[in-house]
Parts: C-alpha cells; structure tokens; sequence
C-alpha cells in the first residue's frame, strides 16, 4: 500500500509470518467448508442433466374400481447417479387412440429411484367414462389402451420431466452398455432441447 | 528493501521478499478463486444445494473470497492486484468448469453436446457476471480501502 516503503511497515517478520499462517489455515477451512457442499451441488447438477435421459414405460394395465379407474403399471428407470423421486405422475390414458382419461389431479404418493435402479410404479387414472370391467379388461387384452404423457422427476428441489413412452426404458431382461450406440442415440435424442436449465 | 509498488528484488534481501511474495500471492489468488468459485455455483444451483434453508451461505464464501488478495496489499499493492486478477480468472474457470461438466462427463455424441453447451454456458456466464465478480471485487476493494486508510 501506500508508504509501504519503510522496511517497518510491513511489520516484523514475526508477526507477518503469524498473519500468513492464520490466512493460509482460514483458506484451508474455507476450501474445505464449501468444497463439500460444491461436490454435492456438482453430483446433483451432473445428475439433473443426466436426468433428461431418465425413461419410462406403461408395462401392464389394469382395471380398478370397478371399472373407473384404469391402473397403469409404469416402468421407471433412473440412470443417473443421484436418487430420483418420482412426485406427480401427469400422464392420459387412450383406448383406440381416444383420449379416455387423465392422471391430473389424482392423489400420488412419491416414489424413489434410487442411483442407477429401475422401479416399478403404479398410476391411477380415473376414467371420463364408465367404461365396464369387461370391455376394459378386453381391451387392455387386444392392446387397444396405451397410456402416454410424463412423470414428474425430483433431484433435491430440482424437477424436471420424464416422458412416460410406449416402449421408452430399455429392455428390462438385458441391461444396456453404457457406452453403446443405442444408448447414446437415445440419451441425445431425449436430451436435446429438453433441458432448458 | 523495495517499495511496495515494484515487484522488488533490487537487493538480495529484496528478491528473496519477491520470490516468497510472488509464491504467496499465488497460493493466495487460486485458493481465493477455488474458494469464489465454488462458492458461486453452489450458490447459483439453489435447488441443489445441501442445507437448502440456509440458502445465502455460499454468498458468504464468495466475499470472504476476495478478502484474500488483498492480504497482499501490505507487501506489494502490485502483486495484490496480480492475484486478484488470478483469483479472478481462476473463480471464473471453476464455475465455468462446474456449469459444463455434465456434458462432458456423459455420453453425449458431439452435435448433442454441442446443443446443450450453449444453455449451461449461458449460465456459467450469468454466474460469473451476477455473483462472482460483485461480491469478489466489492471485498477486495472494500478490505483494500481499509488496509490503505489506516495504513496496515
């Protein structure tokens, strides 16, 4: 600084050396204290965007309540590195390609993905119409319904979409390579224009 | 002995002084920007961030940060510029780094990448901008206002 020229001012040796001390430790415990919380932040935020490649498929359908309720076995798969919770499930029912209900609004209780699992959850839709138990459960035997739309994912406070698509997870009886070319279209299908941070 | 303004080193004594300064300064100005850094991007991922209800700590870290650099002022007002100027650019590096690792670290093939690079980016540059630099430069300056007026 200023009229730092006087060998004096910068302090003894001593009590400099003290002074660089105290600042190194402090930087120590800084790094360390917000180092940590850094490398949770950056798992979490590599996972958000790995969640974009995060899938999931109606495997089997069923008929509840007598009739007014179409419960859609959904097969979610989490490839990212952090747990995803599954919370709000906004996905339509169709039969014939007729729009013949919604999952909105409808009572969920969330689901957790652990790393790298494959869950499999169930979703309620209430059906517009009665439909009746038997022409459901024979249409659901014909593979006249499909269910389509998207499941709210969570990582910590972050939630993002996970298109729910007839045949979307992979194959459960063989666990794809990482590194694959089908993998990898797939990932950068999905991802592209979807993560919009 | 030198004045504070040069880099010193006209004596033996004083190019000791310098070496030990510019080695300090150094050890400063990355630990400073390690420091910025980080904390700017936890801070500006709050969705993320561990003790969500404690939201503003990464704030505090990110103006200690520029508390460092000017620890050199007293020396060498010249090296303490040097290693603001490092901590800068180093902070800046970390959360540039931190904003685009997913697009590197997962398998995307390059058009993929090349797509979501510019989003993340986008926000790396946000955080640098909004956070980093004013919080960074307010204490660097502020300390070094201090320092200067009452002659430490």
């Amino acid at each position: 600084m200023g009229g730092a020229g006087a060998p004096g001012v910068s302090g003894s040796p001593a009590s400099s050396r003290r002074g660089a001390a105290l600042a190194a430790a402090s930087l120590v415990v800084a790094l360390a204290l917000i180092g940590a919380p850094f490398a949770v932040t950056v798992q979490r935020h590599v996972a958000v965007v790995d969640a974009s490649a995060a899938q999931a498929a109606p495997v089997e359908y069923a008929v509840a309540d007598d009739g007014d309720v179409l419960a859609a076995t959904v097969v979610v798969e989490n490839p990212t590195r952090a747990t995803v919770e599954v919370a709000v499930p906004n996905v339509d029912a169709y039969l014939d390609g007729d729009h013949v209900g919604s999952s909105r609004g409808t009572a969920f209780e969330p689901v957790e993905v652990p790393a790298g699992e494959t869950v499999y959850v169930t979703v309620r839709i209430p059906l517009d119409d009665e439909a009746g138990v038997g022409a459901l459960e024979r249409a659901i035997a014909d593979g006249d319904v499909s269910v389509r739309g998207s499941l709210e994912g969570r990582i910590a406070a972050e939630s993002f979409r996970i298109q729910v698509v007839e045949g979307g997870a992979d194959d459960r009886s063989e666990p794809s390579d990482e590194g694959d070319r089908s993998s990898t279209r797939r990932r950068s299908a999905v991802a592209v224009g979807r993560w919009d941070g | 002995m030198t004045d504070g303004w040069t880099t010193g080193g006209r004596t033996d004594a004083g190019r000791a002084i310098g070496v030990r300064l510019r080695r300090w300064g150094r050890t400063l100005a990355v630990g400073a920007g390690l420091v910025g850094g980080m904390a700017t991007f936890v801070y500006t991922r709050p969705s993320l961030m561990p003790l969500r209800s404690l939201h503003w700590y990464p704030w505090v870290f990110v103006a200690a940060s520029g508390l460092y650099p000017a620890l050199l002022a007293r020396r060498s007002l010249r090296r303490s510029l040097a290693a603001a100027v490092v901590g800068g650019l180093v902070g800046t590096a970390v959360v540039l780094v931190a904003w685009v690792l997913p697009a590197y670290l997962l398998p995307y093939p390059p058009a993929a990448r090349d797509l979501l690079l510019a989003p993340l980016v986008q926000q790396a540059v946000a955080g640098a901008l909004g956070v980093f630099f004013p919080g960074y430069l307010a204490a660097y300056l502020a300390l070094l206002t201090v320092l200067g007026y009452l002659d430490l």
